[in-house]
């Protein structure tokens, strides 16, 4: 059986297939003009990786903001409850899942099945966010991608005494006016956004055995100095990519889905009572 | 007496020559690079046009937030002040002050001798900002200065959902995917800049007469806005360029500290 978790964020879009309990094929790519038209370029992407057509697919789930507007998914359930259950397959131990995406930034607690138990979620301000690295990568004059690279050796990281995004690129233009140099800056960059996220999870409390998902899980210096901020250290999430783990959860849910509905198929009306309800 | 007030702001740098009958020169130049760089052409400027040379300056000051970047000896003075004090030389009535800058908004009330009473700042946030403006103007393929001519009522106008400068970058191109006119989304976030400036009006009391200042005031669209929900009338001042008077205020605090030794 083949099962697909699609994930319509702010800047970009995955898609996960499963078969059975194996990730067969993923794919990611910058989000196009519409939600529709991303599901469906990335899903056809990773299809097309596989080997696969969209006839192929028992049932898929989309999850993210633009789930609702994603006509091939038979269902749409939360990113919240999609980063849980994804996180918790790819290691059993997480309790914790903070997810940093491009246009939010969330901290999550599941239970021991990877259900959602608590959350605390920032979608209202740019500051730790990937908005809010984008932002800074601009006014330093580097790609995104090598603004982790850029903080490494920093002797003496800059403070940041702004939270807004915008305010900040201020004050860091202030500070590149004054000479300062620009490794120290990308190490101050990389704290805020640390120190950000740590008082968004202080709100909900962190559980031991944290994961880092969403694309900015990707950059190691905000990874280490969110280590060194909150003093816990990272599970490992295996070799799934954790910009990923969204589409992951939802696909797993389009699986648990399509063998609820097999279920309710060969049930007679009003049997089964002991069939948990576990939708999100 | 001639005295140069300089006011280093976030996004402009402005400087005026006052002199004993009113303001003898001014400009206003763009903060792009190196902000020392920024302030000496403004100086350049202003003094090339007073037709005067700076050792020709009697009294020098400077205000702002990039006040250090003056370049030569000078008097500080508090960008606050500045605004309460040149308000009130130019406009006595003044009671209020809303002060709509590059990246902060400031609410100031004054007594009736122009001293500041109370104020309300929004430089935790760039939420309504005049660099907001710029960028939505970008995303729209608007002029700046267009976006005032869009006055339409709040129903008619786009929604803005987000208070964010960052997210409400990505809300107009929404918007404009969505295919709603721009004129709908420019005259929704003049709303949207206004509702939250009159927020920061009634959290000082504020109190007529209410003068508009800064670069934003020059948007007739956000001080109609601001007029609907305050239901009050805001004045913009007809006699001075709005940008100026961080500038015209350091001067004039100048001149008193000097008259007074």
């Amino acid at each position: 059986m083949i099962y697909v978790g699609c994930d319509v964020g702010s800047l970009s879009g995955e898609a996960v297939i499963i078969e059975d309990d194996a990730i067969v094929m993923h794919d990611i790519i910058r989000v196009r003009t519409r939600p529709e038209q991303t599901a469906l370029e990335v899903t056809q992407k990773a299809l097309a990786k596989a080997k696969m057509s969209f006839d192929d697919i028992d049932y898929c789930v989309s999850t993210g903001y633009g789930r609702e507007k994603i006509p091939f998914a038979q269902s749409s359930i939360s990113e919240i409850s999609c980063h849980g259950r994804g996180a918790q397959w790819a290691n059993p131990s997480v309790r914790t899942i903070i997810d940093i995406g491009g246009q939010d930034a969330k901290v999550i607690r599941v239970d021991k099945y990877g259900y959602m138990v608590d959350f605390v979620m920032n979608d209202k301000c740019a500051a730790g966010t990937g908005r809010f690295l984008e932002g800074m990568a601009r006014v330093l004059g580097v790609e995104l991608e090598d603004l982790a690279a850029l903080s490494s050796g920093a002797t003496s990281p800059v403070a940041l005494t702004k939270t807004c995004t915008v305010l900040s690129q201020f004050e860091v233009l202030y500070m590149l006016n004054d000479g300062v140099d620009k490794i120290n800056i990308a190490a101050g960059i990389n704290r805020a956004m640390a120190e950000r996220i740590s008082k968004l999870a202080k709100r909900v409390g962190i559980r031991e055995g944290v994961a880092i998902t969403g694309g900015v899980a990707k950059n190691f210096a905000v990874v280490q100095s969110l280590i060194e901020v909150l003093g816990v250290e990272f599970v490992s999430l295996g070799d799934v990519d954790p910009q990923i783990v969204g589409a992951l959860g939802a696909a797993l849910f389009a699986k648990e889905r399509w063998q609820k509905a097999r279920q309710r198929e060969a049930t007679p009306a009003g049997g089964n009572k002991d069939t948990k309800n576990v939708c999100t | 007496m001639l005295i140069l007030g300089c006011d280093v702001g976030a996004i402009t740098t402005k400087t005026v020559i006052f002199g004993d009958d009113g303001i003898v020169a001014y400009d206003i130049t763009a903060n792009n690079g190196n902000l020392t760089k920024v302030v000496e052409k403004s100086v350049d400027n202003v003094i090339s046009k007073a037709g005067v040379s700076l050792d020709g300056i009697d009294v020098k000051a400077g205000t702002g937030m990039g006040e250090r970047y003056i370049p030569f000896d000078h008097i500080t003075e508090g960008i606050i002040k500045c605004l309460a004090v040149a308000a009130h030389r130019i406009h006595p009535h003044t009671r209020t002050i809303v002060d709509m800058g590059g990246l902060v908004t400031t609410a100031i009330s004054i007594n009736e001798k122009g001293k500041v009473l109370e104020y309300r700042t929004s430089d935790k946030c760039a939420s309504g900002c005049g660099f907001f403006l710029r960028l939505a103007a970008q995303a729209l393929e608007m002029k700046v200065e267009d976006f005032g001519k869009l006055i339409l009522p709040y129903e008619e106008s786009a929604h803005m959902g987000t208070q964010c400068a960052v997210f409400g970058e990505s809300e107009i191109v929404s918007h404009i995917n969505d295919g709603v006119e721009p004129e709908k989304i420019a005259a929704g976030i003049n709303h949207s800049l206004g509702r939250s400036v009159t927020t920061m009006i009634n959290r000082i009391g504020g109190i007529k007469d209410i003068v508009a200042t800064g670069g934003v005031a020059k948007n007739k669209g956000v001080i109609r806005a601001i007029e609907e929900t305050l239901g009050m009338e805001v004045i913009t001042l007809s006699s001075i360029d709005e940008q100026l008077l961080g500038a015209l205020g350091a001067a004039l605090c100048a001149q008193q500290r000097v008259q007074q030794g």
